[in-house]
């Protein structure tokens, strides 16, 4: 049963007859919309899903006449969120996936601003659709009890230009504190977003949606609850980036869980017993390893371990955040580590 | 949290042990969380508490790196040692991620050589333009990276063109670009157009104060080639990152010789500023206040760290403030506006006429703005520049049109906007509502063929034009063409007051926005 109180609006830009045209977009959005209809993945009513393309439009000769437009997204979002005679709803539903890729900038001195250029964007006019801005109007207005917004395309930063506050403006509810917020940008401030073909002629799809989309088919599921989760998701990225982007891009994307209880995205696997804040820690005992030593760990100094096990024989365990000292009895080999519920943690003795 | 803690001991009346925390880099900034990751103390260049037994993690920051360090209490005091964090620089600094001999050597050769030219008397300038990831003796891998970079006044006037004056402290093999010149005391612009829009340019301000020395250091950065605003994939060029350039002041006679530790304190302390990291340990504070360290951009940030604070210490501000002016001697637009400050704050320092604008510090333009503080000639004091101000950068970069010269001088000639100079965001919405509902024209239009003379007059945008008012055309035109809304001319001028207080435009030159608005409706 595919969730009917989840909603996304997508949107991808390929024309830009003021900048320069992009070839990924339109495919990243139609990868993601997969995503979103598989029941396997987001498991959206399709009916809930709005997308908007460049190809939806007739083709401008000059950027004036380009789409599309911020006033389009603004349609997607007032088709959700305003009755037909145009009064805001109440809730909406549980949650609302907002994609956006294209060409995109930031400015300003605000770490997390992104914005995506309108497809009428040129030199001296810098249109574009603010997305952490809209998330946090529609956040705040309580339309929704969980958003995401992934935006996938360039943050870098426009020297005296602003990003300036959508015109857009649903009820002020004071929501924002209670809406659960991911947010997932393909580059960090002042940072550029690429995109190549897939394979040699193939479609050209950005890296970070590839990766994003990706990650939320292979994410582990969080131990304590069974699902991946915005922390779960940030760690799958984070790898897959690194085996493939990191080098050539310099950069991790930005993955911004909520404060709080992190979102739980999909639903995976059978939950396992630990608690909830337990995370898994995996040990590695180099040789020479002493006959009958083990591996203690302790949370408190001069405290009985809270884990102890065969040196010959580690199996992962899972922790509680905070700091541990691991030791190698029989032997001076210490390890120090912190478990965050961010970082994967490997125990080396 | 102070550089000394004692936390309040829990129930079970654990015994408390002293812990004692030190740096290599006196600015380098300390916190120490305790196992459930709340932070219980921070400090600068040291830090001594008293913890109860158990696993605590150490931060330590400098510059744009950090690192962590887990240690535990038991019951023996506890005394840890940082690690000396090799941040990245524009100075070319030992112990740093991003310096190389074949750039450290010459950037002290070149400073220590005299001027290759004499464009005034009084003062001098030193700047060292760099790309940290030029490789020894190796082809540039793109256009040289000083292109076009060249030196201003504060008339926006050109002085000096760095590129083609300085051949023979130009060395692109091993990426460096430098220039030694005498300056007459002032306020000027080290300035280059923007690799994507020639036609604009990034100006970073610089002041030459009499008997002293202002040395410059710039590293390089990615940044998209001409054709997109976005970065194309694949498509980087190296050029000079003015915003993120380095300052240090010698005083002219003594050593031309950058000493090391201040150098490096200095540059924690800028990039502390920064990133909002304290980052000037008590003991450079105390010598500062004592005026024992003759080092003005330290001082400079000393200020600002203290007026950072959530109640800052006028008396130690005032200190720091006199002792930038004695040793500064002639005007400094920063030391202006923190006399001003001081001033008001009831301190016995003088009032001084600002005359020069801006200043160097975005924090003190923020400071100046926040307080009504402005200089003296209205028309020179350039508060319209703002509209150019750079987002982002520590100091005031321009972006600005390549003839701001001429917008400048133009400024200067300008008519009286009728929305009058000195009000306040809301009357400026009622103000222009006003002004565009006098117009016989519009009030008696039933057909609203105005908002047709407006979206026809604004079709095409105008590169050239300020980026407040680029956005208030994007505005507008967006506005016009909302199918449901009804816009109203009240509804334009509460639009663009709305963009005046994002942009930080002061009313006369929204007024200027709103007249030629209103122009175009009658057009």
């Amino acid at each position: 049963m595919a969730f009917n109180d989840h909603f996304a609006v997508l949107l991808g830009i390929n024309l830009y007859p003021g900048l320069r045209n992009l070839d990924g977009p339109e495919n990243d959005i139609d990868a993601f919309h997969d995503w979103l209809r598989d029941p396997a993945g987001g498991n959206v009513e399709p009916k809930n899903i709005q997308v908007i393309k460049s190809t939806h439009f007739p083709p401008a000769a000059i950027p004036n006449d380009a789409n599309p437009q911020e006033r389009a997204f603004i349609s997607c979002l007032d088709k959700l969120v305003r009755d037909p005679a145009r009064n805001w709803l109440s809730r909406v539903g549980k949650r609302l996936y907002i994609y956006m890729a294209g060409h995109g900038f930031t400015a300003g001195s605000v770490i997390n601003d992104p914005a995506l250029f309108s497809a009428v964007a040129q030199n001296g006019d810098t249109a574009h659709i603010a997305g952490y801005r809209y998330a946090s109007k529609i956040a705040n207005a309580g339309f929704f009890d969980e958003i995401v917004l992934v935006m996938d395309c360039c943050q870098d930063v426009l020297k005296a230009s602003q990003v300036v506050d959508p015109t857009w403006s649903p009820p002020d509810r004071n929501k924002l504190k209670d809406v659960r917020v991911l947010q997932a940008y393909g580059a960090p401030r002042g940072q550029a977003a690429f995109e190549r073909e897939e394979t040699p002629g193939g479609p050209k799809r950005g890296f970070f949606s590839k990766v994003f989309i990706e990650a939320l088919r292979t994410a582990k599921a969080d131990q304590s609850n069974g699902y991946v989760t915005g922390a779960t998701l940030h760690d799958q990225i984070a790898q897959l980036w690194s085996d493939r982007y990191l080098a050539e891009t310099g950069y991790q994307p930005q993955i911004l869980t909520p404060g709080g209880f992190d979102i739980q995205l999909v639903a995976r696997g059978p939950v396992p017993a630990a608690g909830n804040g337990a995370h898994a820690v995996t040990f590695v005992v180099n040789p020479p390893i002493p006959a009958g030593s083990t591996v203690d760990v302790t949370s408190t100094p001069n405290t009985p371990p809270v884990i102890s096990m065969p040196a010959s024989a580690v199996t992962p365990q899972v922790l509680q955040l905070g700091y541990y000292k691991a030791v190698l009895t029989t032997t001076n080999r210490v390890y120090r580590f912190e478990v965050n519920g961010v970082d994967p943690v490997e125990v080396r003795l | 949290m102070s550089p000394t803690a004692t936390l309040t001991p829990p129930e079970n009346s654990e015994t408390l042990v002293p812990v004692s925390i030190d740096t290599p880099d006196l600015g380098s900034h300390i916190e120490v969380f305790d196992g459930s990751f709340r932070p219980l103390a921070s400090g600068v260049g040291s830090l001594t508490l008293m913890l109860p037994n158990g696993y605590y993690k150490a931060r330590f920051k400098a510059g744009d790196r950090s690192a962590d360090l887990l240690f535990e209490v038991e019951d023996t005091p506890v005394a840890l040692q940082g690690p000396a964090l090799k941040f990245s620089s524009p100075i070319p600094l030992t112990n740093t991620s991003n310096n190389h001999e074949f750039q450290y050597g010459p950037s002290r050769d070149l400073a220590s050589k005299p001027p290759i030219a004499a464009l005034g008397i009084g003062g001098g300038v030193f700047i060292f333009a760099r790309d940290s990831k030029q490789q020894y003796q190796q082809p540039p891998a793109g256009p040289a990276q000083w292109q076009g970079l060249c030196i201003s006044n504060s008339k926006h006037v050109h002085v000096f063109d760095v590129d083609s004056n300085s051949n023979d402290s130009i060395v692109p093999s091993n990426g460096f670009a430098s220039v030694k010149l005498d300056l007459d005391p002032g306020l000027y612009f080290l300035e280059q157009p923007d690799c994507v829009h020639p036609q604009m340019v990034l100006k970073l301000p610089f002041v030459v104060c009499e008997g002293w020395c202002t040395h410059i250091y710039v590293d390089s950065k990615d940044a998209c080639q001409p054709g997109s605003p976005s970065m194309p994939a694949n498509a980087t060029q190296r050029v000079l990152d003015l915003g993120g350039a380095a300052m240090v002041m010698l005083r002219l006679g003594a050593s031309p010789h950058l000493d090391e530790e201040v150098a490096r304190l200095s540059e924690i302390a800028r990039q502390g500023l920064m990133r909002s990291v304290e980052a000037v340990s008590a003991r450079e504070l105390d010598e500062m206040l004592e005026g024992r360290r003759e080092f003005p951009m330290l001082g400079l940030y000393a200020a600002h760290v203290m007026l950072g604070r959530p109640e800052p210490d006028w008396i130690k501000v005032g200190r720091i403030t006199q002792h930038l002016e004695r040793w500064l001697g002639s005007r400094h637009p920063d030391v202006d506006v923190l006399l001003a400050l001081c001033a008001r704050h009831g301190l016995a320092t003088r009032a001084p006429t600002l005359t020069l604008w801006p200043p160097l510090l975005a924090a003190t333009w923020e400071l100046a703005i926040a307080n009504g503080i402005k200089p003296g000639d209205f028309d020179a004091r350039g508060d319209w520049q703002r509209q150019y101000r750079v987002g982002g950068s520590m100091w005031s970069c321009l972006y600005a049109p390549k003839h701001l010269a001429d917008l400048a001088a133009g400024r200067r000639a300008r008519k009286p906007s009728l929305l009058g100079p000195g009000r306040k965001s809301g009357e400026i919405v009622e103000a222009a509502k006003s002004i565009l509902e006098a117009m016989p024209q519009l009030a008696s239009d039933p057909s609203a063929s105005w908002k047709r003379n407006l979206t026809t007059a604004l079709k095409n945008p105008d590169p050239d034009r300020p980026p407040f008012e680029q956005a208030v055309r994007r505005r507008v035109l967006d506005l016009l063409d909302d199918e449901h809304e009804n816009v109203s001319l009240g509804d334009i001028g509460r639009h663009v007051d709305s963009l005046a207080q994002q942009f930080q435009v002061p009313s006369e030159d929204v007024g200027e926005v709103i007249d030629k608005l209103a122009q175009k409706m009658r057009d």
